[in-house]
């Protein structure tokens, strides 16, 4: 053996190997307290990457501008800087997103229940620049809460940008942008999943600290314990935790209605308390997980729906998500309201797809007229529509018995007449929604034949305020004209100019609301109509044709 | 192309003035002047800490792949053993009570530019010349390599004891020429050196201190580059030459397991050698006559029953390839050897020290997994997952950068940045040559340069 081992190489080399491990023991505690579970090589590609990005997303943005002071006319169109654009929102939108995908690892490593929510940085990029190009801009909390409940003006094309979970990869890749863009955002957090070093897929709470810090983040709460499928029966099946009532497997029962309220009041309250210790900020508002309040719950009846009703007691603002068929997309200014929608932004939406849904969205002014030369924001509610040659065409599908649509951007109206030039191949009958406020909530001007009917459907429950039953009433064959009238309560339903039906007695609750469309026969793809035209006055008199 | 190079050396040069008034200031601001360089040594273990760093981090992901990941853990281990154990080899100092007698054997094929210049050397060393023996042979050479070798043991024949030409008209081998100044000698120890080496004058009384022990067979002494100034090949091999021996030999000597010691410079007690002279200079493998890998065979022949050390003291240069194409066929020679007597040395190894053995296992290991390795981070995973192999890469230079630190430690001011860059870049693109060495091991042409 031909080693030696003097003391002093020893006592200089354990030295060195106590620091060397001290160091890097240090390092990975430093690590994980800034960027929780993340290996160091993600770390550093996202600060490559965020680095990059930004000077990219700044070259994109800028870069316009850049090239124009060179240009030889020095004339350049500019945008009206955020503080100059015109106060003059009345309805707000909220966009929820996910994890934003830089590559399809992140797929892998995403937890199944959030298939199909995540979407593609790409697609993403598309999206906040073209929203931005188009002069739409982001608001933060205070903002929100301060246009709702406080009547603080603020400019139209304003949105919320709402992520959901606290994803790493809604974070980083968004971060960049953000800052480019100058744009906020909320970001929803499982307190459970992300408390103290989070992991691999969810951030950190340090992570999350440093985005408030940036002044670019807000957080509210996606619930403590309560993002997950739970069994409702003893057949196994499950539902969302929050929405559904648990079964008890110890006692082969699911739990009481009692028993339901405690446990997602306590859930909610300890999401709250959790992130308000975590962040030291007040945490006001709440993201339903999966965007269930209850509406499609396997074991709580409607009557019995209270989930709402804690979330909004808990907090200020709780957030489910929009859906078709629901009503409008954007949320208009109701002080007493807690429940807030979303638009759930689709993978396979472009930029200017959802610009699209955004304008389209937008309260629309009086008078209002549409030719139908292209989709000013006509939703779907049930069964199909189409507008094309300058004409919008709903007929039920094969299958079905009818279809509705609302104009979206119609819901703060109040008095208004509607003029609509129909033409009705089969005489099917005529519904028009008026002072329409979601799916449970608006009137109807009803014409069939032999009847009319003004009715309002309040809460879901449908009902005839006033009905004429004639054998002159009918609806034409071919073209004819329908006239409502809604002025406070009173409504008055017209055909080629003759009342048919009129009422004062419309309920308190629907002193505004917008306007929509819907046929329906008992014979299965049967009914249809075609608009060719919708004139929106706001006077009584019935203009001359 | 020569823009470039001039380029990459001003880049070079800009570096290496930067670190060297770096370490100045470092160096005048502790204590007075030592040879430590507190800025190197911060580098060297803040390499080894970002190393350490990057292996942890990957940890993670052990289970997922337990053979990468062994891979990983034991490379590592691996590399930090050399540097640790060589950092504790025992330093033995000359005895002037034990000199032994000394042949140097010396076979030459067309080396007439050099001959002269290596055999005049042993003339000049700082030994007995009573106790030195020389023994040239001229392995049928076309120049006038035997002209020169005549002409120097005129010049020195009256200093030294004995000198011995033997000149073969047919090429018939190295081995055959280091087997036939074998059989020639008549002194104790005799000392390999290869025709382009030239030793310095203590070369002898180093390699031959050790022979004292007398389980010792073999001494491997250290070689450096002749040429490296010659150009960025040069100055690569002068850092792996440097690595090889100081780090590599030094660590497997501590056990007195060095796996070969080389041609170029090394000593071997006569009598050992006579036990399996014979079956040596005959060895076959697979069938086919062995006939590169020479000394790497003696050694092997010496391990199975005594013990071969590294003396870093002893030293003497070599001439290297400076052109790409020989560069790859030298490595290509001696990576056939390295499987070739691995392999044999695998049969025999186990029986000696068990560190020592654990550790030649692991090295085996190693350089089996090593093309697997290579060929998942750099073809396999970017294909199938798109992942680049930057960790594999990274951690690459960054063990390199290790070696490259260490030698501009312990050498001074050279090329070692552009070396290492060199060197990392031939790493990658000579990965190749293991397997094919596997996959050739029987095709013996190349045999000689």
């Amino acid at each position: 053996m031909y080693f030696s081992f003097p003391r002093k190489k020893i006592i200089l080399l354990a030295g060195i190997l106590l620091v060397l491990l001290y160091s890097v023991y240090q390092t990975f505690n430093f690590k994980s307290q800034l960027f929780g579970e993340s290996p160091f090589g993600q770390i550093f590609v996202r600060t490559m990457s965020d680095a990059y990005k930004t000077l990219v997303y700044t070259v994109q943005e800028k870069g316009g501008n850049f090239a124009s002071v060179f240009s030889s006319d020095n004339v350049y169109m500019s945008t009206p800087e955020k503080a100059d654009r015109i106060k003059n929102a009345r309805a707000i939108p909220v966009l929820t997103y996910h994890a934003i995908m830089t590559s399809k690892d992140e797929t892998k490593q995403s937890p199944e229940s959030f298939e199909g929510h995540n979407i593609g940085l790409k697609e993403f990029e598309d999206q906040m620049f073209t929203l931005k190009k188009n002069g739409w801009e982001t608001i933060t909390l205070l903002e929100f809460q301060s246009f709702m409940r406080e009547g603080k003006e603020i400019p139209e094309k304003s949105f919320l940008l709402t992520f959901d979970d606290g994803a790493k990869e809604s974070y980083y890749p968004v971060e960049p942008i953000l800052k480019v863009l100058e744009y906020e955002a909320v970001t929803f957090i499982l307190p459970s999943f992300s408390q103290g070093n989070g992991s691999h897929y969810y951030l950190s709470e340090n992570e999350i600290s440093r985005a408030i810090k940036s002044g670019r983040w807000e957080v509210g709460s996606h619930g403590n314990n309560v993002h997950t499928f739970v069994p409702v029966d003893n057949a196994s099946n499950t539902a969302p935790a929050l929405a559904n009532r648990k079964w008890i497997p110890e006692k082969n029962r699911t739990e009481t209605f009692e028993e339901y309220e405690n446990r997602i009041r306590e859930d909610l309250l300890v999401s709250q308390k959790k992130l308000e210790d975590m962040f030291n900020v007040p945490i006001k508002t709440f993201a339903f997980p999966f965007g269930e309040f209850g509406q499609l719950s396997k074991n709580i009846p409607e009557e019995d729906m209270i989930l709402p009703t804690v979330a909004t007691d808990i907090y200020d603002y709780a957030f489910y998500q929009w859906w078709k068929g629901e009503g409008f997309t954007f949320n208009y200014r109701e002080p007493y309201k807690g429940m807030m929608k979303r638009i759930s932004v689709k993978p396979t939406w472009s930029g200017d797809d959802l610009l699209t849904m955004l304008e389209n969205g937008k309260p629309k002014t009086l008078p209002y007229l549409d030719t139908f030369q292209n989709n000013q924001g006509w939703l779907s509610t049930w069964g199909n529509f189409d507008i094309a040659d300058s004409q919008l065409k709903m007929s039920a599908g094969e299958t079905a018995t009818g279809a509705s649509i609302i104009l979206d951007g119609s819901k703060d109206w109040k008095n208004y007449t509607l003029h609509l030039d129909v033409d009705s191949a089969e005489n099917t009958g005529v519904f028009v929604f008026i002072r329409y406020r979601d799916h449970e909530n608006f009137a109807t001007c009803n014409i069939g034949n032999g009847f009319a009917h003004v009715e309002q459907t309040i809460r879901g429950k449908q009902q005839v305020i006033k009905g004429n039953r004639s054998e002159s009433i009918s609806v034409p064959k071919g073209p004819f004209r329908v006239d409502i009238e809604v002025h406070d309560r009173k409504v008055s339903c017209s055909i080629n100019g003759a009342v048919l039906v009129d009422t004062e007695f419309l309920d308190g609750i629907l002193d505004y609301g917008g306007i929509g469309l819907k046929i329906w026969d008992k014979n299965s793809g049967l009914s249809s109509i075609t608009i060719d035209t919708l004139n929106i006055t706001d006077s009584n008199v019935i203009p001359q044709r | 192309m020569k823009k470039l190079r001039d380029f990459v050396t001003s880049i070079h040069d800009m570096v290496e003035k930067a670190i060297s008034r770096l370490s100045t200031a470092s160096r005048n601001i502790g204590q007075q002047a030592t040879n430590i360089d507190p800025l190197l040594w911060f580098m060297f273990f803040f390499t080894i800490y970002v190393i350490l760093i990057l292996k942890v981090n990957t940890s993670g992901s052990i289970a997922d792949h337990i053979f990468f990941s062994a891979y990983s853990v034991i490379i590592t281990i691996y590399i930090f053993s050399r540097f640790l154990l060589a950092h504790f080899h025992k330093k033995v100092v000359v005895d002037m009570n034990y000199q032994p007698t000394v042949t140097f054997v010396v076979p030459a094929k067309n080396e007439g530019g050099n001959i002269g210049k290596t055999i005049e050397r042993f003339a000049e060393v700082d030994y007995p010349m009573d106790k030195i023996e020389v023994i040239a042979i001229n392995d049928g050479s076309t120049d006038n390599t035997y002209e020169a070798m005549c002409e120097v043991a005129e010049k020195i024949s009256k200093k030294i004891k004995r000198v011995e030409i033997v000149n073969w008209i047919e090429n018939k081998g190295k081995r055959h020429g280091m087997a036939e100044g074998v059989m020639r000698a008549r002194h104790e120890i005799i000392i390999f050196i290869d025709s382009d080496s030239f030793i310095e004058p203590d070369c002898v009384s180093h390699l031959v201190k050790y022979f004292s022990d007398p389980m010792m067979g073999a001494v491997s002494g250290h070689t450096d580059v002749y040429n490296r100034n010659a150009n960025l090949l040069t100055q690569m091999q002068a850092l792996r030459y440097y690595i090889a021996f100081r780090i590599y030999k030094s660590a497997e000597s501590v056990f007195g397991s060095v796996t070969c010691c080389p041609g170029c410079c090394s000593a071997y007690r006569r009598s050992y050698l006579n036990e399996f002279l014979d079956e040596w200079l005959n060895q076959s493998f697979l069938g086919a006559p062995c006939t590169f890998g020479d000394d790497r065979a003696l050694t092997n022949f010496i391990l199975k029953k005594y013990n071969a050390v590294y003396c870093a003291e002893a030293k003497a240069n070599t001439v290297v390839p400076d052109n790409f194409k020989q560069y790859v066929k030298q490595q290509q020679r001696w990576k056939k050897s390295w499987v070739r007597e691995t392999l044999i040395a695998c049969t025999f190894m186990w029986r000696r020290n068990a560190v020592a053995m654990i550790f030649f296992y692991m090295y085996v290991f190693l350089a089996i997994a090593s093309p697997f390795v290579f060929f998942r981070a750099l073809f396999w995973l970017p294909i199938t997952e798109s992942e680049w192999p930057l960790v594999y890469l990274g951690g690459l230079f960054l063990m390199l950068m290790l070696h490259g630190l260490y030698y501009r430690i312990k050498v001074g001011p050279r090329a070692w940045a552009l070396a290492i860059i060199s060197f990392w870049f031939h790493s990658v693109l000579l990965m190749w040559q293991l397997p094919w060495a596997v996959v050739t091991i029987r095709d013996s042409r190349w045999g000689t340069r």
